[in-house]
């Protein structure tokens, strides 16, 4: 008697589970999180940004002008890459070198040697998107940067990626948080992992840098409209 | 558990023609098993039946998907008029599913006598037409797949939904409502439930029979267990009868909309449920007694009582309409007056008079006792009832939405296929489910019919062709001379 | 900008590359924005070389001109990535003043209509094939070498579309440069009556109109806010001059049919139609009041009140532009009553004309022309953007005589009927992506240039990208070693800025503003061949056919934009279809019903059209408006754009023109005027009722108020008397009225707004109040929308389907697909448009079936009043809407489920549902084939099915302007931006902005006297302030009464 009333209830306990999950899951809970696409052109964003002390802003021109942030025309590659060739001599940089990479860029730019400039057959790179709200979200970048908002707070610490990956779960509830707690810039300058004094060159923070470390936390509008039209 | 209306003295009942009744028609437990247990397992007929149930279901699934695939414009729906054909059905079974509660759980309280024999068949009818009543919120949104944007679970978009919208309201009422009168229903269910699985041969089914039933062994204590848990319920589920139907009034007495925004909506509209009801219980009922040989169960007495029920209900609906109007007249306001003059003598004209017919001209023959024991004319009348409360509710949502506030947006309504075909589907759900209840559980409950019989009645000599239909219990006490007489 | 920074220069080498990447973005923004949850994540396709001015993300806007009309307003066209997304008028332009019409906004559906011809076509034993432009243009030099060695070329003939400008100079040098003679500049909505009586009596072909200066305007069928001389700028005018109030003149419209300029009249005097010659010399005092009284059919009385009130105003201004055959008599008689009151230099000046018509050829010459060809003289023909096959009624013929021309060439990208009699087909570009200039008016040269580059480009190794008509000309003069000397530029831009007073230098420097001073050289003098009149037999039949120019479609070249299809008529409301109006009386009397199908016959055909009883006809006379039944020579099957690949030809003016109801000009004989112009009001016709009915597609529900006080006027004489309390339905609460701020933002944040004590008048805001602990926002968005000024002309619609990505829904395929009767504007017909503002038209007056002429007309733009206490808040489920701390009335697509209870409880009915996916690409319903989806506004969403949408009050255009601001680490500047339907407003009726902060215009028109709140007494506090409208009756008479 009780033993059966006990196990009866089992199947009943399982069922409210699994609808609660399937539920979950369908609502959008899940994410495109860590997903990392292989790109047309493996770009190293460590070399650019660290060794060189490249700007986003050199080749994500827009993002403080514009809603969208922008991604390099080929000719920006090229501006460099013009005379930085697939086949690197051995200098004292280190021993003579191909990079399948820099080939693959050529082939883009329809350039035959360097130094040539680029071809008539030129085509864009197709990027694969990894960043990605979707069309009914406008998210203004420009709002963010020059309120300060360090770009690794939302992308990570692309200098330090081999292979870019989304960084942040991208869902409502994330940006809500952020708008509703506000931004620290002081959390915002560790999430770059830079030290202060690089952090005017390399995320373009508006405000300098001993500012930033005790400034409070900015609190943006939170009502749907804001990002929903 | 239900108890039995003593008889007057001289054995006389009200309202039975004095027919000379030699044997009582129910003389013993044994046959109460027989016979409704008998009322089990399929039949040729209950199969064609099904059939045409679950075909009406499945034409209406089809609609939906292709509903779903074309975009909600597939439906006759024409600007202003946003609500049409599904929500006016959707309250339409709502309404359908109160006289269950009704019967079962506040006839129980008041010891009305006559709910015994037909209480387990309205409570069934209850828990499906609420079941389909259900299908309709979701079937009539835009986007149908984000439906459950409107239940309040822990979300990664940390928003909730609108508890100030009747829309949300109705999502608690509806489901709390099914889930009482679920359970008041299988509750109800298992000593007879026990009774079935004392008679299954058949292994398989015994064991889930006795699964159902959780092991009811018949013990008193398992009794007063089961009486106070079923007292509890019916009380617990008699407020529901009022609660549910007056928040769905809300979805239009909170609105603005002239013919909507109006006080009178929640009692008018409960009224209206428990008429929609009984009426829906005689088109259930009379075919069911007749197919399955239950004259002697569900008597005309019984049938004479909710009678005189629905004939109260439909007075108070129809005062309600009168109150409606009288409140447009003195109310001097210029949109309500409008309105329902275009309701009652404009373009609506033709449903509101359907409407006022069936439920307030054609119940008034039920003051005659003779119509009230017609099984026919009840039948006929319920299908009336039925016409007549469906087009109630189209009254209510389509004049008001096609004749508001501004007149450039002032338009008309005519349904497509799509809207008759879900219709049709939600008739072909309904019966599908009842009709696979019937030829699976028992349409009456043993145990209480049992009650009302006094024991040890013994008629070994009795042929049972002289039943008669009319009678019941009651008359076995005076045709009993061992009873009577006192002594063996 | 400098010319190498335009576009065209900025990318020529990389046009095809820059196409594939806009095709992207045109793909991802016309995405299926709303039911999009997880979707993939797409490609990201970068510029291969970015321009110098584009930001992505951010617009970038060009001045250039209009050429929608001859009228050839200034426009400044907002690109994004490449992409013109809409028209906006140039502030700087002196002729239309930064407004512009509903047809100059859909120019972007004729850049991207989806049936524009892509590549050049030559016709080969009757079957279209598809060619190279090279070989094309091979073929169009070789086929002018044949015609001159034939000695053909004398009696060569080239109709083009009128415009202004630098171009016919250019034609005609070309055309003598091959011996041939000067082209025909055609319009067939110019009012060559009118023009030739200017001409004669003020030597100009058109004077500019001062309606503001006038104490009293009379107008003889002169529909000056439609489709009579340059409708825009007279409207900017006519509504400065109704702005007055009790200053304001009166108006007086003469005619058989009320058109919408009628219905902005004070007083309507309904004569037989061809009268208005007697009632002309009446006033001019050359005849009779009692007589014109008789033979007009108008009050005695009425007739001798306006002759006293025309000699007691002075200046008056008194117009004409009857298309009888006796157009050129009335409009000479009204010229004399003009010069008689001394009009000229006041209210009608001469000396600063509007030159935009100048040197259009009339209908009797086309005529001429038509017969050589009959004759067999013409041995080759050229048309550009002309359709004469369409606009020449059918008895003229022109399909036979055209036949027997030579060679016949088309330069046009739209598959009209002309085009598809001719043998090869050379496309020719859109003037938003060609170079050229205009005449608007005296002293001032309009700029075109190019906004993007070519939506087609030409594949062509050796040809440029973007090869306009002008250019192909150039190429093929340059083929001709005889003239290709002449032509030393490589293309007409060069030619254009060669001949510009400053050189290149000089016209690149002005491009930026749109406008030029000076005059452009004028076109050689043409001999015209004034022909005499043509006169035709009027017919039998009870009724006058009166035919008249589409408001909204024109002479028929709008049909092929479906937002100008799914543009009600302002007077009728009705769209995807033509009708016949009728007057109620005589449609009850004959027994017919509104949507009754007519048979309509003259002597020179019979047609099918619906009635439309229509208050505002002469009961004698039927009207039908031109522009719809254009039709393929072959029968062309069903139309399913999902079975259509692109590149099909869709003969028949195009998938959204073809085959829909009649055209007019079908049932005229051949007839012109004294001055040459068609006469399109002396036929007479019978009417039968065929029996078969059908729902017009209208957006009217009641043409009636019913007393609910929507549109309120008030009579100029009460304007000044003390404010009575308002009236109020009994049982509502009298409160004062508190525009703007009075509205208290959601409910959770409303405060005490039940009862304001006047101490609380104005202090307290709500959230709107900047030091409110609550308030994050400092404004109250609000519009004031003036009634006096209002026309109800209806730009406004089609500028917020431009800027919101509205879709339009009455094209017959985008119905459900199962038994549902495949009609044009069946949606439309089940009230299903999506039109975010609408103009609602109530009549006032003559109820109770009194027919009279004496109805005042209300038109009230109705959109979303973004309600401080707004009904659909509460009710949604989900808070798919709610309000915002700055007061909007929020939607938010992705949120809502669709359950429409919004709408249900809306009491002004301005939510409007995605019933079809009218949004998704896959669908059957799709609004926006590409390249439609190009001009889709990427800030706004594009809704997918099941979902409510409204009025937005243009919220990205705030969040726009406040980045920008924060940007500039500014605050929003007082009238910075507005809404789109503002900006377009041609009556300047609509202000929008900040009610919160005084110094937005909003804020002080919100205080005006006449304002009122629709619907007050329902508590919903909205943030639209309506003017009352201002009726100037009659001294003595009286107005209908003001409810």
């Amino acid at each position: 008697m009780t033993k059966r009333r006990k196990w009866t209830a089992i199947p009943g306990l399982l069922a409210l589970a699994t609808g609660a999950v399937i539920l979950s899951a369908y609502s959008g809970a899940s994410s495109s999180q860590h997903s990392s696409p292989v790109q047309p052109i493996n770009f190293p964003h460590p070399v650019h940004v660290q060794k060189l002390g490249m700007n986003c802003l050199y080749c994500h021109n827009a993002a403080n002008k514009s809603m969208d942030p922008g991604m390099p025309a080929v000719s920006t590659c090229m501006g460099c890459h013009n005379l930085i060739g697939p086949d690197r001599p051995a200098t004292d940089l280190g021993p003579k070198r191909h990079s399948t990479e820099l080939a693959k860029l050529y082939k883009y730019a329809d350039q035959a040697a360097v130094g040539a400039g680029m071809g008539p057959n030129a085509k864009p790179i197709p990027w694969v998107r990894i960043h990605k709200v979707p069309e009914y979200v406008h998210f203004p970048h420009t709002r963010h940067i020059n309120i300060g908002v360090t770009c690794q707070t939302c992308h990570g610490q692309v200098q330090k990626m081999d292979r870019v990956y989304q960084y942040a779960s991208l869902n409502m509830g994330w940006c809500i948080s952020c708008h509703v707690n506000g931004y620290s810039p002081k959390e915002g300058l560790e999430a770059s992992g830079y030290a202060p004094q690089q952090t005017a060159s390399a995320t373009l923070a508006s405000t300098a840098p001993a500012t930033l470390a005790t400034a409070e936390r900015k609190k943006a509008r939170y009502d749907c409209a804001n990002c929903h039209y | 558990m239900a108890t039995t209306a003593a008889p007057l003295p001289g054995g006389q009942r009200p309202n039975i023609p004095s027919a000379a009744v030699h044997f009582p028609a129910i003389r013993d437990y044994e046959q109460v098993d027989r016979e409704i247990a008998g009322t089990l397992g399929p039949s040729l007929g209950w199969f064609a039946a099904l059939g045409v149930a679950i075909l009406c279901m499945l034409i209406g699934a089809l609609t939906w998907t292709y509903q779903i695939h074309e975009g909600l414009g597939a439906a006759g729906y024409q600007p202003p008029v946003m609500w049409a054909v599904y929500i006016v059905t959707f309250v339409f079974w709502v309404g359908i599913g109160h006289a269950g509660t009704l019967i079962s759980a506040i006839l129980y309280l008041f010891r009305a006598g006559f709910r015994t024999s037909i209480y387990r068949v309205s409570e069934a009818m209850t828990v499906f037409a609420v079941m389909t009543a259900g299908l309709f919120p979701i079937l009539h949104l835009g986007r149908p797949w984000k439906f459950f944007y409107l239940i309040p679970y822990p979300n990664w978009r940390l928003i909730w939904p609108n508890p100030k919208s009747p829309l949300v309201w109705d999502v608690f009422a509806i489901l709390t409502y099914l889930t009482i009168s679920a359970t008041f229903l299988y509750v109800g269910l298992i000593p007879d439930l026990a009774i079935l699985r004392d008679r299954e041969k058949n292994p398989v089914r015994r064991q889930i029979l006795a699964q159902m039933s959780l092991g009811w062994r018949n013990s008193d204590r398992e009794w007063r267990h089961f009486t106070r848990a079923y007292l509890f319920l019916a009380a617990f589920a008699t407020p529901l009868v009022l609660s549910v139907h007056s928040v769905v009034s809300f979805d239009f007495a909170m609105a603005l909309a002239p013919g909507w925004h109006a006080t009178v909506f929640p009692p008018y509209f409960v009224a209206g449920a428990i008429f929609s009801g009984i009426g829906m219980v005689f088109t259930i009922v009379i075919p069911l007694r007749k197919v399955f040989h239950l004259e002697h169960y569900i008597t005309l007495n019984d049938l004479d009582a909710a009678a005189k029920l629905c004939l109260f209900t439909s007075t108070v609906v129809g005062l309600a309409y009168v109150t409606e109007f009288q409140i447009a007249w003195v109310s001097g306001n210029r949109f309500e007056q409008d309105y329902f003059w275009n309701r009652v003598f404009g373009q609506w004209a033709w449903a509101a008079w359907i409407m006022l017919i069936c439920n307030c001209v054609i119940p008034l023959s039920l003051w005659s006792q003779k119509l009230r024991r017609n099984t026919k004319w009840l039948f006929f009348l319920s299908l009336t009832t039925n016409l007549g409360m469906w087009f109630e509710r189209f009254v209510i949502v389509e004049p008001s939405l096609s004749h508001e506030f501004e007149p450039w947006q002032w338009g008309g309504y005519r349904p497509t296929w799509v809207d008759y075909c879900i219709l049709l589907g939600s008739f072909g759900w309904f019966f599908m489910w009842f009709l696979l209840f019937i030829k699976q559980l028992p349409v009456m409950a043993m145990s209480e019919i049992k009650e009302t019989i006094l024991p040890r009645m013994r008629h070994p000599h009795v042929d049972e062709s002289q039943e008669l239909e009319q009678g019941g219990y009651a008359n076995q006490m005076m045709n009993d001379p061992p009873l009577l007489g006192g002594s063996h | 900008m400098s010319q190498d920074t335009s576009p065209t220069g900025a990318s020529g080498a990389t046009g095809v590359k820059r196409r594939e990447f806009l095709k992207v973005l045109g793909a991802s923004s016309a995405a299926l924005a709303v039911t999009a949850c997880q979707e993939e994540t797409g490609k990201l396709i970068p510029y291969l070389v970015s321009p110098d001015e584009t930001v992505p993300g951010v617009s970038t806007y060009y001045a250039t001109t209009c050429r929608e009309c001859a009228a050839a307003c200034g426009i400044i066209a907002e690109t994004r990535d490449g992409r013109a997304i809409k028209l906006e008028g140039n502030p700087e332009h002196p002729l239309n003043r930064g407004a512009l019409c509903a047809r100059g906004q859909s120019a972007l559906q004729g850049l991207y209509n989806p049936d524009r011809l892509r590549t050049p076509l030559v016709k080969e034993n009757g079957a279209w094939k598809a060619i190279t432009w090279d070989d094309a243009i091979a073929r169009l030099s070789q086929q002018i070498g044949q015609a001159r060695s034939r000695g053909a070329a004398g009696g060569a003939v080239f109709i083009n579309q009128h415009e202004s400008g630098s171009f016919p100079r250019f034609l005609d040098t070309w055309l003598a440069g091959f011996g041939m003679p000067p082209h025909l500049s055609v319009d067939a909505e110019a009012h060559a009556a009118t023009l030739e009586a200017n001409r004669r009596t003020y030597g100009v072909a058109w004077p500019t109109l001062s309606f503001s200066d006038a104490r009293l305007i009379v107008s003889f069928g002169a529909d000056f806010l439609e489709s009579w001389g340059a409708s825009v700028p007279q409207q900017l005018d006519f509504a400065d001059a109704r702005a007055k109030l009790d200053g304001a003149p009166r108006f007086v419209y003469i005619g058989a049919r009320r058109s919408l300029t009628g219905l902005n009249a004070d007083a309507w005097l309904a004569c037989k139609p061809g009268s208005e010659l007697a009632i002309a010399n009446a006033l001019a005092g050359k005849g009779s009041i009692q007589q014109a009284a008789t033979e007009s059919g108008v009050d005695a009385a009425a007739l001798q009140q306006l002759a006293s009130e025309l000699s007691a105003a002075k200046p008056a201004l008194v117009l004409s532009g009857v298309n009888g055959a006796n157009a050129l008599d009335v409009a000479l008689a009204v010229a004399a009553i003009n010069q008689a009151s001394g009009a000229v230099g006041t209210t009608i000046r001469p000396a600063e004309p509007i030159t935009a018509f100048d040197g259009i050829a009339t209908t009797g010459q086309l005529l001429a022309a038509v017969e050589r060809m009959r004759a067999g003289q013409v041995g080759i023909a050229f048309v550009r953007g002309a359709n004469p096959a369409y606009t020449l009624p059918k008895s003229a013929k022109f399909a036979d005589a055209f036949a027997k021309v030579g060679y016949r060439v088309s330069f046009t990208s739209y598959p009209d009927e002309t085009t598809e009699l001719c043998d090869l087909v050379i496309p020719d570009l859109h003037s938003l992506e060609s170079w050229g200039d205009a005449a608007p008016v005296r002293g001032t040269i309009g700029l075109q240039q190019p906004t993007m580059d070519p939506v087609y480009p030409t594949l062509s190794k050796t040809l440029p990208a973007a090869l306009g008509t002008a250019d192909v000309l150039i190429q093929a003069a340059k083929k001709d070693p005889a003239s290709a000397a002449r032509y030393p530029e490589q293309d007409y831009r060069t030619w254009l800025m060669a001949g510009f007073a400053g050189g290149p230098r000089g016209f690149a420097a002005a491009l930026p503003k749109g406008i030029a001073p000076g005059n452009l050289a004028p076109r050689t003098a043409v001999a015209a061949p004034t022909v005499a009149a043509r006169a035709a037999a009027a017919g039998t039949g009870p009724f006058t056919l009166y035919a008249y120019t589409s408001p909204v479609l024109g002479d028929g070249r709008g049909a092929n934009k479906p937002w100008l299809q799914e543009l009600p008529d302002p007077v009728t409301k009705v769209c995807w279809t033509s009708w016949v109006e009728i007057h109620p009386e005589t449609a009850q009397r004959l027994g017919i019903a509104r949507g009754d199908i007519l048979e309509v016959k003259t002597d020179s055909g019979t047609l099918r059209a619906p009635a439309f009883p229509f208050l505002g006809i002469h009961k004698d006379a039927i009207a039908i408006p031109t522009g719809q039944g254009h039709r393929a020579s072959a029968q062309i099957a069903t139309f399913d754009w999902k079975a259509h690949k692109p590149g099909d030809l869709q003969w028949g003016y195009g998938r959204y023109a073809r085959d829909l109801s009649i055209n007019v000009l079908d049932l005229l004989p051949v007839a012109t005027d004294a001055a040459g112009g068609a006469v399109l009001t002396s036929t007479r016709a019978s009417i039968t009722n065929t029996g078969d009915n059908m729902v017009l597609p209208s957006t009217e529900g009641s043409a009636r108020q019913h007393g609910r006080g929507i549109a309120q006027a008030v009579n100029a004489a009460d304007l000044n008397k003390p404010p009575k309390e308002e009236e109020h339905l009994p049982g509502d609460a009298s409160h004062a009225f508190l525009p703007g701020l009075r509205s208290p933002v959601a409910a959770d944040a409303q405060g005490d707004f039940g009862a304001p004590s006047d101490a609380n008048i104005g202090k307290n805001k709500g959230l709107y109040d900047p030091n409110d602990i609550r308030g994050m926002a400092k404004r109250r968005w609000a519009m004031t929308i003036d009634l006096a000024r209002c026309t109800g002309c209806s730009a406004c619609v089609t500028a917020c389907y431009a800027e919101n990505n509205i879709p339009t829904v009455g094209a017959f395929w985008q119905n459900a697909t199962i038994w549902a009767d495949q009609k044009p504007g069946l949606n439309i017909a089940r009230g299903r448009e999506m039109n975010w503002i609408r103009l609602e038209r109530y009549f006032e007056g003559n109820l109770d079936g009194k027919f009279g002429v004496d109805f005042e007309t209300r038109f009230v733009p109705m959109l979303c009043q973004h309600c401080g206490n707004a009904p659909c808040e509460p009710v949604c489920p989900v808070y798919a809407t709610y309000h915002s701390p700055d007061g909007l009335n929020v939607q938010v697509y992705n949120r809502c489920v669709g359950t429409r209870y919004c709408s249900n409880n809306c009491p002004y009915k301005v939510r409007y549902f995605n019933w079809f996916g009218y949004g998704e690409s896959d669908r059957k319903q799709y609004a926006f084939p590409e390249p439609l989806d190009w001009q889709l506004n990427p800030d706004v969403t594009v809704r997918g099915k099941g979902v409510m949408e409204k009025c937005s009050f243009c919220v990205q255009r705030i969040r726009e302007a406040e980045n920008r601001a924060a940007l500039e680490h500014r605050e929003l500047k007082p009238d910075e931006f507005t809404t789109a339907c503002a900006q377009a407003c041609p009556s300047r009726a609509i202000v929008w902005g900040d009610a919160a902060d005084p110094n937005w215009t909003v804020a002080q028109r919100a205080q005006d006297k006449r304002g009122y709140h629709v619907f007050e007494e329902l508590n919903t506090f909205t943030a639209v302030v309506y003017l009352k409208k201002v009726n100037h009756p009659a001294t003595g008479a009286q107005a209908p009464a003001a409810d």
